[in-house]
C-alpha cells in the first residue's frame, strides 16, 4: 500500500498546475465550485462551446491545489480507455491505469470534457464514482477501487448540441451539481480578449460587439453563436499583423457557418467595425 | 324641349347618381347646352342597353366636366355611336376606353388607338377589354409615351394570324407583363418586345419569361445588347435562341447577370435583413421605398419598423457599386435605430435641458410620435427636421467614428459622391449646406461660408459640440431655430411661406413624416399608460414605455413595468430627489395594463380533432403570425388492391436491383475489427504466436498483437416530405405519366434502398387549402416496418390541393426532432415553389425560408429535390446554395433521389 502511494505521488507531479491560469469570474461560480469541492460533490458545467468551462476547471484545480486530469470524450472512448488495461511488457502482461483510475488514486480533479460525446456504456462507468459510494469497479483485475479523499469528478456538457440520443440519461445527470455558463458580459469579455488575445481595448471592444450581434441572429441558422474562444483567435491573428477584417473572417465568420448568405451578413457586420 | 338632369333621374336613378358625382368632381359648372347634350346621348344609350347608357353617361360627364372643347366631345360621341351601330358591347367598350384617349388630346395617340381597335377586332371583340384597360390606365396616369408604345405593341402582335387559344393567352399575358414593368423601364422594354414580335410572335412568351427571370433589371443599353445577342442566336438556331431569350440557357443567364447594373431588392433583401437585425437587435426589415417624387434623389428612408430602399437601385455604373451603395444606405440608416434617433422623448428634452414646451407637446400627444410632435412645434416643420437631421448626423458620425470606424471609412466615399452631385446643381444652395459639408462630412471649405454669419455659424457649432443623445439634438434645434429662420427669411429660402428643404447627400435624412407611421398604436398606449401612472404620482418617460411595448409585443407584464419605474431615470432627477416615490405594487400595475388589453380580440373556439398549430412568418408584417397555420395529420385512405408499389418493383426491377447493390455497400459492417493493432480489447493469437516466435529467434518483434473492435453505426434518421399539390398531376415532359406517379416511383425505390441500409426513415406527404387546413399525410412513420399497409398508402397517394410549405416543414421538423439520431435529415421533394391561399411569391418564399432556418437551428438538415422546373436562383434563397438539387428530367427522380441520399449520408 505504501509503495503504491509513493508511486502515485510521483505520477501526480505532472498534473499539478504550476502557474495560476487566467480566469475572470463571471458570477458566483467560484464560490459554488469551492462548496461542491468541500462536500466532494461531482460537478457538471453546462454551457455553449468556448465560453470558458475548461479554463474554469483549470483555474479551480490551481486554486484548490489539486492535480487536474482532463479526458476529452469521443465516441470511440471505451470504458477501458478510462479505467486501464493489461499491456504486454517483456514476457508479462502488465496492468496499466487509465486516466480515470489514475485520478482516483492520486486524488486529482478528473475533468471529462464533452461527456455527451462518450458512448453510453462508457458513461455508466462513472455512476458508482459519482454517488456516495465513490468507488470504481475494475472488472478486469478485478478490483473495487475506492476514490482518494481528494478525488473530484467534473464533467462538461453543451446543451446546444443536444440531440435526443446524445442527451445524458437522467440517472447520469442527477448525480451532478450543475453550474451554468454563458458567454461573459461585454465588459468582462473585453477584458478577457485583451488579456488572452493580446490586443488593445478598442479592438477587443469591437470584437465583443461583433460577437453580441452574431449571437443575436443565432436563430437565423447558426448552430451556435460566436464563442469567446473565436474572439480570442481573431484577436491573436490581429495581434500578429493580419488585417482585422481578414482575421475576423478566418477566425469568426468562416468557422460559424457554411451558408453563403450568412457569410455575407457576417462579413457586412465585420466591415462596419474595421 | 330642353333636356335636364331631372329627366335622367326619372329615367334611371343610378345613372343620375353617377353623373352627379362625376360633375361634382369636375372643374367647371356645365352650361345648359352641355347638360342637354349629355342627357340626350345618355337617354339614347339607355334605351339600347342600361349598362351601355350608364357607361356612356359617366365618360361623357367626365369629359364635359373636364372642360373639353366641343369638337373633341363631338368626335367622342360620333365614334361611340358608330361603334354602337355594330353592337352595344363594342359601344360600351368605346365609351369606356376611348374617353381617356380623347381627353388626352393627343392626335397621334388617337390614331394608334383606332388602329389597335381595328386590328384587335379582326380577332374578335373578346380581345378588347383586357388589352384596352391597361392603355386607358397608362393614359390616365399621364404616361402617354408608354401608352403609345403599348398600342404599337398590340398592333404588332395581333396583326399576325393567331389561333383563338393563342390570342386568348396573349390577351391576358401581354397586358399583365406590361403592367408589371417598372415605369422607368417600361417604354424601352415595350419597344424591344415589338422588335422581337416583328421577328416572330412566338417570342413574346420567351421574352416575358426572360423579363421575369432577370432581363427586367437591365437598363436600356444592356437590354438592347442582350437582345442583339439573342437575335443572333435565333438566326443560327431558332429553338436555341428561344431558350436564350427566356433565360433558360446558362450562358444567357450569365450574360444577363454580367450586364445587370441595377440592384433588385428582392434579390438582396434577405441578406440586408440579416445585417439590419444583427446590427440593431431589432426586428427590422427592408422594404421598397415608394411614394418618392420622380427625379428626386431620395434613396433611403425609415418608418420606424422598416428601412425603405429604392427598388431597383440603379445609380452607379455597375452592379457591385450599386450593391455597395445599397449596403451603405442600410448601414447609415441603421444608425438612427442603433443610436436612438427615433427614441426621442420630449419629456426628457424638457427635463434635461430645462426647456418648457408650454404644454404644446401634450395637446397633440394622442398617437403621434415624438419626432412628429417636435417638428410640428415650429412654424416650418421641415426646417426643424433639417436642423435635427443636421445635428443628428453630427452625433451619429461622431459615435460611428468610435464604434464603427469601418462604417465611416466605407460610407464616406458615397457621401462625398452624393455631396459633390448636390454641389454641382444649379439651384441656389441651402445656406446650411456649407456648414454640413464642413462639420458632418469633414470636407475642406474652399470658400469660407460667405453666406452664413459667423455668429450663427459659431453658435450652431457650439451647440453641436455638446450633443450626446437625440434629446440634445432636439434641444439644440429648439435653441437655434428662431435665429436660423430669421436668417433664412433674409436669404429667400422661405419664399411665400414655403420652405425649400435642404438636400442631404444620398437623400439620407431624418424623415419625420414616415417615422410618424411606425407604431401608432404603441404611441397611443404609451401615452395612456404614462398619463395613468402620472395620475398616481409616478413619472415615467413615454419613450421608455414605448420601447417596453415594442419589446413585449404590446403586452408587458406588471413586473416589467415595475422594473421600468424603478430603473427609470425620471424619478431620480434632481427635481424629484426630495420627493418620495410612491411604490406601486405589481398587482396595481397589472390593473393599469389590464385596461389596455381588453381591445385585443379573443380567439374563437377551435374546431375539434387532433391538429397542430404553427406560426407563420409574415414578411410584410415582418413578424410571426402566431398559431396561424393548422396542420391536420391524416393517413391517405388505402384502397385494398392498388398494387402500385409492386408494379413499380416489377417495372423498375433493374433500377431497384442496382440501387440495392449500391446501398449494400453503404451499409456498415457492424463491428469493424482493427488488427493487428498496438493496443486493443483482446489479443490476436496469430500475431501473438508470431511475436513469441520472433522473440525466441531474437528478431525484432512487432508489438501489434491486439484486436481492436470498433462498432460502426450509421445513426441517420431521414424524413421524406413529398409535395402532393395539384400541380403534381401535370404530365411529365414525355407525357407518359404524371409528376405524382414519378414521385411515387421514387418513393418505392427509396424505400427499397433504405431497407437495405437500415436507416430509420419516414415518409409524409403534404397539401392543403388555406392556413387552417394544411394536410399532413403520414405515409410511413419512423420505425414502422415497410409492410403491406405502408405500401398501400404509397400506392394511394394522389395529387391534392395547394402547398403551404412552411407549415408542413415545421410539422415535419418537429416530428423529426423527436427521433433519436445523430444526423437528422429532412428531404423535401416537390415540383416548384410554395403556393396556397394568401401564400404566394415573396410571402411564401419568406415563410418557407424561415421554416428551413428554424429546422436548421434544431440541427435538422433540410435538403430539397425539385423536379419539373428549371433551376431558379430563388431556390437558392429558399434552401441555401448547395442545399437543393434540381432534377431536369423528372424521370431521373427515382435514380437521383437515392443518389442524393447516399452522398448526403456517406460516413
Ligand atoms: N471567464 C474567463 N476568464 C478567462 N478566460 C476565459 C473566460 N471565459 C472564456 N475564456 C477564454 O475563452 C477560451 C475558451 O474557453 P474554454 O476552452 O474554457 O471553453 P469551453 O467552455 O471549455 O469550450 P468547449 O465547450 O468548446 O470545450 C479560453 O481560451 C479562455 O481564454
Ligand atoms: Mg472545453
Amino acid at each position: 500500500m505504501k509503495t503504491e502511494d509513493h508511486r502515485s505521488c510521483d505520477q501526480a507531479a505532472g498534473f499539478y498546475l504550476e502557474k495560476e491560469p487566467f480566469y475572470l469570474p463571471l458570477g458566483r461560480e467560484v464560490e459554488l465550485f469551492s462548496a461542491a469541492w468541500q462536500a466532494r460533490l461531482p460537478v457538471m458545467l453546462k454551457g455553449p462551446t468556448g465560453c470558458g468551462k475548461t479554463r474554469f476547471v483549470q483555474y479551480m484545480a490551481w486554486k484548490i491545489g489539486r492535480p487536474l486530469i482532463t479526458i476529452a470524450c469521443h465516441e470511440d472512448l471505451f470504458a477501458s480507455d478510462l479505467i486501464g488495461r493489461f499491456l504486454l511488457k517483456d514476457d508479462q502482461t502488465v496492468w496499466s491505469d487509465g486516466p480515470l483510475t489514475q485520478a482516483m488514486r492520486i486524488g486529482a480533479i478528473c475533468y471529462l470534457d464533452e461527456i455527451v460525446e462518450a458512448r453510453k456504456d462508457t458513461t455508466v462507468v462513472i455512476h458508482p464514482l459519482t454517488d456516495d459510494r465513490r468507488t470504481l469497479n475494475i472488472d478486469k483485475k478485478p478490483e473495487v477501487l475506492p476514490a482518494h479523499p481528494d478525488f473530484m469528478m467534473v464533467i462538461s456538457y453543451n446543451p446546444g448540441y443536444q440531440s435526443v440520443v446524445k442527451d445524458l440519461k437522467p440517472s447520469t445527470r442527477q448525480r451532478f451539481v450543475a453550474i451554468d455558463f454563458d458567454y461573459p458580459d461585454p465588459e468582462r469579455e473585453e477584458l478577457i480578449v485583451v488579456r488572452e488575445g493580446g490586443v488593445d481595448a478598442a479592438t477587443a471592444g469591437r470584437l465583443v460587439s461583433l460577437a453580441a450581434k452574431i449571437r443575436s441572429i443565432q436563430q437565423r441558422g447558426l448552430a451556435e453563436g460566436a464563442s469567446t474562444r473565436l474572439l480570442i483567435y481573431a484577436a491573436k491573428l490581429i495581434g500578429r499583423g493580419i488585417d482585422p477584417r481578414r482575421a475576423c473572417r478566418s477566425a469568426i465568420c468562416l468557422p460559424l457557418s457554411d451558408d453563403e448568405q450568412m457569410q455575407e451578413t457576417l462579413g457586412d457586420l465585420v466591415d462596419d467595425l474595421f | 324641349m330642353e333636356n335636364t338632369l331631372e329627366m335622367l333621374k326619372l329615367a334611371d336613378p343610378p345613372t343620375w347618381e353617377l353623373v352627379r358625382r362625376e360633375l361634382a368632381a369636375g372643374r367647371s359648372e356645365l352650361d345648359r347646352s352641355r347638360i342637354s347634350l349629355l342627357v340626350e346621348h345618355t337617354l339614347w344609350a339607355l334605351t339600347l342597353e342600361t349598362s351601355f347608357g350608364r357607361c356612356l353617361a359617366q365618360s361623357l360627364a367626365g369629359l364635359l366636366a373636364a372642360g373639353l372643347p366641343a369638337c373633341r366631345v363631338a368626335l367622342f360621341i360620333k365614334m361611340v355611336r358608330q361603334a354602337a351601330g355594330v353592337g352595344t358591347t363594342l359601344g360600351l367598350i368605346q365609351a369606356r376606353y376611348l374617353a381617356p384617349v380623347i381627353a388626352s388630346g393627343n392626335k397621334c395617340l388617337l390614331r394608334k388607338y383606332n388602329r389597335t381597335v381595328e386590328v384587335l377586332l379582326t380577332k374578335g371583340s373578346y380581345t378588347l377589354p383586357e388589352t384596352l384597360k391597361l392603355g386607358a390606365r397608362l393614359i390616365s396616369s399621364g404616361r402617354l409615351d408608354d401608352a403609345a408604345a403599348y398600342f404599337d405593341l398590340l398592333i404588332a402582335i395581333f396583326r399576325h394570324p393567331l389561333t383563338y387559344n393563342r390570342s386568348m393567352r396573349l390577351v391576358y399575358l401581354v397586358p399583365r407583363a406590361v403592367a408589371s414593368m417598372r415605369p422607368a423601364a417600361r417604354h424601352f422594354q415595350i419597344r424591344q418586345m415589338i422588335r422581337l414580335v416583328e421577328r416572330d410572335v412566338e417570342l413574346v412568351d420567351d421574352y416575358i419569361q426572360g423579363l421575369e427571370k432577370g432581363l427586367a433589371l437591365l437598363d436600356q443599353k444592356a437590354l438592347a445588347l442582350f437582345l442583339d445577342r439573342a437575335v443572333r442566336r435565333l438566326e443560327r438556331r431558332f429553338s436555341g435562341g428561344r431558350r436564350f431569350l427566356a433565360l433558360e440557357a446558362a450562358d444567357a443567364r450569365q450574360l444577363a447577370r454580367s450586364l445587370q447594373t441595377a440592384v433588385d431588392l428582392g434579390m438582396v433583401k434577405a441578406r440586408l435583413d440579416g445585417y439590419l437585425q444583427a446590427r440593431t437587435g431589432l426586428p427590422l426589415t427592408i422594404a421598397p421605398l415608394t411614394g418618392t417624387e420622380p427625379g428626386g434623389d431620395e434613396m433611403v428612408a425609415s418608418n420606424g419598423r422598416q428601412v425603405l430602399l429604392a427598388d431597383p437601385l440603379d445609380i452607379l455604373p455597375d452592379f457591385d457599386s450599386n450593391l455597395a451603395l445599397a449596403k451603405t444606405l442600410v448601414r447609415l440608416e441603421a444608425c438612427y435605430y442603433e443610436f436612438g434617433t427615433f427614441d426621442l422623448d420630449l419629456d426628457k428634452v424638457a427635463d434635461r435641458h430645462a426647456i418648457d414646451f408650454g404644454g404644446q407637446t401634450q395637446s397633440t400627444s394622442g398617437q403621434a410620435c415624438s419626432m412628429e410632435i417636435f417638428c410640428r412645434l415650429f412654424s416650418y416643420p421641415d426646417l426643424a427636421a433639417d436642423l435635427i437631421t443636421f445635428f443628428e448626423h453630427l452625433r451619429i458620425m461622431r459615435l460611428a467614428a468610435i464604434h464603427y470606424p469601418g462604417l465611416v471609412k466605407r460610407s464616406r466615399p458615397f457621401l462625398l459622391l452624393g455631396a459633390e452631385k448636390l454641389s454641382r446643381r444649379r439651384q441656389p444652395l441651402h445656406p446650411l449646406w456649407p456648414l454640413y459639408r464642413r462639420l458632418v462630412l469633414g470636407m475642406e471649405q474652399e470658400e469660407v461660408s460667405r453666406d452664413i454669419p459667423a455668429g450663427l455659424s459659431g453658435q450652431l457649432e457650439k451647440a453641436a459640440g455638446r450633443i450626446a443623445e437625440v434629446e440634445d439634438s432636439a434641444a439644440a434645434v429648439w435653441r437655434s431655430y428662431r435665429q436660423v429662420e430669421t436668417w433664412l427669411a433674409g436669404r429667400c429660402r422661405l419664399e411665400g411661406g414655403v420652405y425649400r428643404p435642404l438636400k442631404f447627400p444620398l437623400g439620407w435624412r431624418v424623415d419625420w413624416r414616415r417615422a410618424a407611421s411606425a407604431w401608432p398604436e404603441y404611441d397611443r398606449k404609451a401615452a395612456e399608460v404614462k398619463d395613468l401612472l402620472a395620475a398616481r404620482g409616478i413619472r415615467v418617460y413615454k419613450s421608455d414605455l414605448k420601447k417596453l411595448l415594442v419589446a413585449s409585443g404590446g403586452n408587458p407584464s406588471g413586473r416589467q413595468l415595475a422594473e421600468l419605474i424603478q430603473n427609470g431615470s425620471r424619478n431620480t432627477t434632481a427635481q424629484e430627489a426630495g420627493k418620495k416615490i410612491v411604490p406601486a405594487s405589481a398587482g396595481d400595475l397589472e390593473g393599469i395594463l389590464a385596461g389596455l388589453r381588453n381591445d385585443s380580440s379573443a380567439d374563437g373556439p377551435n374546431p375539434g380533432g387532433p391538429a397542430f398549430y404553427y406560426p407563420e412568418w409574415d414578411c410584410y408584417l415582418d413578424d410571426y403570425l402566431h398559431d396561424h397555420a393548422r396542420v391536420q395529420e391524416r393517413k391517405p385512405a388505402a384502397p385494398g388492391e392498388d398494387g402500385f408499389y409492386d408494379r413499380t418493383l416489377m417495372e423498375h426491377g433493374g433500377l431497384v436491383a442496382r440501387v440495392r447493390a449500391a446501398f449494400e455497400r453503404l451499409k456498415p459492417e457492424g463491428l469493424s475489427r482493427l488488427r493487428p493493432w498496438s493496443e486493443g480489447d483482446c489479443l490476436d493469437y496469430r500475431a501473438l504466436i508470431e511475436y513469441a516466435v520472433d522473440r525466441r529467434c531474437r528478431r525484432q518483434a512487432s508489438e501489434r498483437i491486439f484486436i481492436k473492435r470498433l462498432k460502426q453505426e450509421r445513426d441517420v434518421a431521414v424524413l421524406l416530405l413529398v409535395d402532393m399539390s395539384r400541380s403534381t398531376a401535370n404530365a411529365v415532359a414525355s407525357g407518359r405519366c404524371s409528376v405524382m406517379e414519378v414521385e411515387k416511383q421514387a418513393l418505392v425505390v427509396f424505400c427499397e434502398a433504405l431497407e437495405v441500409v437500415g436507416d430509420n426513415y419516414a415518409i409524409a406527404g403534404f397539401s392543403g387549402t388555406g392556413p387552417l387546413a394544411v394536410d399532413y399525410f403520414r405515409i410511413k412513420d419512423f420505425g414502422e416496418p415497410l409492410n403491406r399497409e405502408v405500401k398501400a398508402r404509397i400506392s394511394a397517394m394522389s395529387p391534392q390541393r395547394n402547398t403551404r410549405m412552411g407549415a408542413a416543414l415545421r410539422h415535419a421538423a418537429s416530428l423529426l426532432a423527436g427521433v433519436p439520431a445523430r444526423v437528422r435529415l429532412l428531404i423535401v421533394v416537390g415540383d416548384g415553389f410554395p403556393n396556397d391561399q394568401d401564400y404566394k411569391h415573396d410571402y411564401a418564399i419568406a415563410d418557407t425560408r424561415k421554416a428551413v432556418q428554424e429546422a436548421a437551428a434544431r440541427l435538422i438538415h433540410v435538403r430539397a429535390v425539385t423536379v419539373n422546373m428549371g433551376s431558379d436562383p430563388r431556390l437558392d434563397e429558399l434552401y441555401g446554395r448547395q442545399r437543393h438539387y434540381v432534377i431536369e428530367d423528372v424521370l431521373d427522380l427515382p435514380d437521383k433521389l437515392v443518389k442524393v441520399y447516399s452522398t448526403l449520408t456517406r460516413y
